[in-house]
């Protein structure tokens, strides 16, 4: 929504800012004896800003996460969120934007179909995402300080085994996939699903070409209609020059596109997947209720 | 492009698209390699006119004899694979499905084709078939216009579909942005396309440059890179694609002084004469 601006009663444009989540912030901030110190408004950073990234609106979400850290800054979950953004930064549907920056776009925020809102900024100004490899290891740091405070935080070490192989560090990334499906915390199926899927790309990259059937074999037991896993094992098939194998594997592609047994948790991981946003906001709705 | 895993048909295919001149003795016991391969000049204009003994065939570091086979006699399994994410939609889209119908309008009877489409997910929309009418029927019901870009997955899938029998394998890949939402690394299905049967023609549509992932599987399966301005080129585009793939050079030949077995790196050259040969830089034998 676009707001009027005017400065000493004369318009000077429009600004798309939200103005409700820095007046928030700012209520907040008022909470006796120490809102740093206040598990509800903790509670509510996590939930608005599990919100804020499930609608991909990293313009509102960068200042928000500013501020949720610097209120709460040894805390694992707003640690993985701040991750996951340097992460997705990285990623080519953000690092388009980047190079339109540097040749000269409009400053300002950018609607982007499908990928919500991003911040722009004109190329002499510092630009808001930096290139992949230093964002990847901004979110490598994150997640490393999440997984400090929090070592069961499944979501931040699989995160953390993503950004790793995107470094070329395998064996690590391989470690961290391991760990997290062979360790004794209870991983949600979604998690595990992607877990066994990265583990997957990475055995395939090592040359381990049946580790990685094994991994994308059990990725395809979570979710027995995704086409991902089917993927992985189609191109293990044909690196071992079973053409028919492969076609087999890919016959989950005929289905109708619509279907929703074509579910596949794969085409959602930016997103944080645990905890759901639904789920924190249920549970900040039952805390204020009380 | 390298065939190395069906001798059998390939040899008799070979034999009825050879001219009787350049008649290769095939066994069907004794695996053929075959080089699908563009010549250009400095221009990058296709050179015509080329005859066996104009080029020179280097199998892991072992000279050649080769045979010339008659392209335009071998059918052709054309894979159409074909963004489908919200940057696709309206009038681009229809765009799209316009140039698709004209490499459909284009092909000869014993030539197959499919289609596969691709947003988030990739579809498969008609397996490789003669039977056009179902490719068409496929490309009119495609609407685009939703999702993300898993153009590497996408491009995996065709190159398996094209790979089919002993004809030639062409890809025409379509798509306007970077990946996005691909499982498969853009490097393993670069190693899968070293050792595919099929030769690849990305077309880009955008004011960037296209990305690194289309230029380097041109670079692994002899095909090369089109950009378009406009998706109002698309059909242009595609027609120059079939028509290139139609003229270029196909190689044969049955290696000698080599081991059958792993990884063959490959140079093909035109002997006496300042040219540029697109080909796939080896292939994989013994499998």
């Amino acid at each position: 929504m676009e707001h009027p601006l005017s400065v000493d009663g004369r318009p000077v444009g429009t600004t798309t800012g939200t103005f409700h989540w820095e007046a928030a912030r700012r209520v907040l901030d008022l909470v006796q004896p120490s809102a740093a110190a206040n598990a509800d408004v903790l509670l509510w950073y996590q939930t608005t800003t599990a919100i804020l990234e499930s609608w991909n609106d990293y313009y509102e979400l960068e200042p928000h996460l500013i501020r949720a850290r610097g209120r709460f800054s040894r805390d694992a979950v707003l640690l993985m969120y701040d991750g996951t953004v340097h992460e997705n930064f990285a990623e080519p549907r953000i690092q388009n934007i980047r190079r339109q920056d540097e040749t000269g776009g409009a400053s300002g925020q950018m609607p982007v179909p499908g990928i919500g809102r991003v911040p722009t900024g004109p190329p002499q100004k510092k630009s808001w995402f930096a290139s992949p490899e230093i964002e990847w290891r901004t979110a490598q740091t994150l997640y490393e300080q999440s997984l400090k405070m929090d070592p069961h935080l499944v979501e931040a070490r699989i995160r953390l085994a993503r950004v790793l192989a995107l470094q070329d560090q395998h064996d690590a990334a391989v470690t961290h996939l391991t760990h997290v499906l062979s360790g004794s915390v209870l991983v949600p199926k979604r998690l595990r699903y992607v877990a066994c899927l990265l583990l997957g790309r990475e055995q395939w990259t090592l040359g381990r070409r049946a580790e990685a059937e094994g991994a994308y074999r059990e990725a395809a037991a979570l979710y027995p209609g995704a086409q991902s896993p089917q993927f992985g094992l189609s191109q293990v098939a044909h690196d071992r020059g079973d053409r028919q194998g492969a076609l087999t594997h890919l016959a989950i592609l005929e289905r109708p596109p619509m279907s929703d047994d074509r579910d596949d948790p794969w085409w959602t991981y930016s997103r944080v997947h645990v905890p759901d946003t639904i789920e924190l906001m249920t549970t900040l709705v039952q805390r204020l209720s009380k | 492009m390298i065939r190395a895993r069906q001798a059998a048909c390939l040899a008799a295919l070979c034999v009825s698209a050879t001219l009787a001149a350049q008649a290769p003795t095939f066994s069907s016991r004794i695996e053929a390699v075959r080089i699908d391969a563009l010549v250009t000049d400095s221009r990058g204009q296709p050179i015509p006119g080329l005859a066996a003994d104009d080029f020179e065939v280097i199998d892991n570091g072992v000279p050649q004899r080769v045979d010339l086979v008659i392209a335009q006699q071998v059918p052709l399994n054309v894979v159409l694979a074909l963004d489908s994410s919200g940057s696709v939609a309206g009038e681009e889209a229809a765009q799209l499905r316009s140039a698709g119908h004209a490499i459909i309008d284009n092909l000869k009877p014993d030539d197959k084709a499919a289609l596969v489409t691709f947003n988030s997910a990739v579809s498969v929309r008609a397996s490789l078939t003669s039977n056009l009418v179902r490719v068409r029927s496929a490309l009119n019901d495609e609407e685009g216009g939703a999702g993300e870009t898993s153009v590497v997955d996408a491009t995996y899938a065709a190159l398996v579909l094209a790979e089919e029998g002993a004809a030639r394998g062409l890809v025409i890949l379509f798509t306007d942005g970077d990946d996005t939402s691909s499982v498969l690394t853009g490097a393993s299905v670069l190693e899968s396309a070293r050792h595919a049967d099929a030769v690849v023609y990305p077309v880009f549509a955008g004011k960037s440059e296209p990305p690194r992932f289309l230029n380097d599987l041109c670079k692994a399966t002899g095909g090369r890179v089109l950009k378009v301005v406009s998706t109002s080129k698309l059909r242009e585009a595609f027609l120059m694609i079939l028509e290139e793939f139609r003229h270029r050079y196909l190689l044969s030949y049955v290696p000698r002084g080599v081991a059958k077995d792993g990884w063959h790196p490959l140079t093909v050259r035109v002997k006496n004469r300042r040219a540029v040969v697109n080909a796939r830089p080896g292939y994989l034998g013994g499998a």
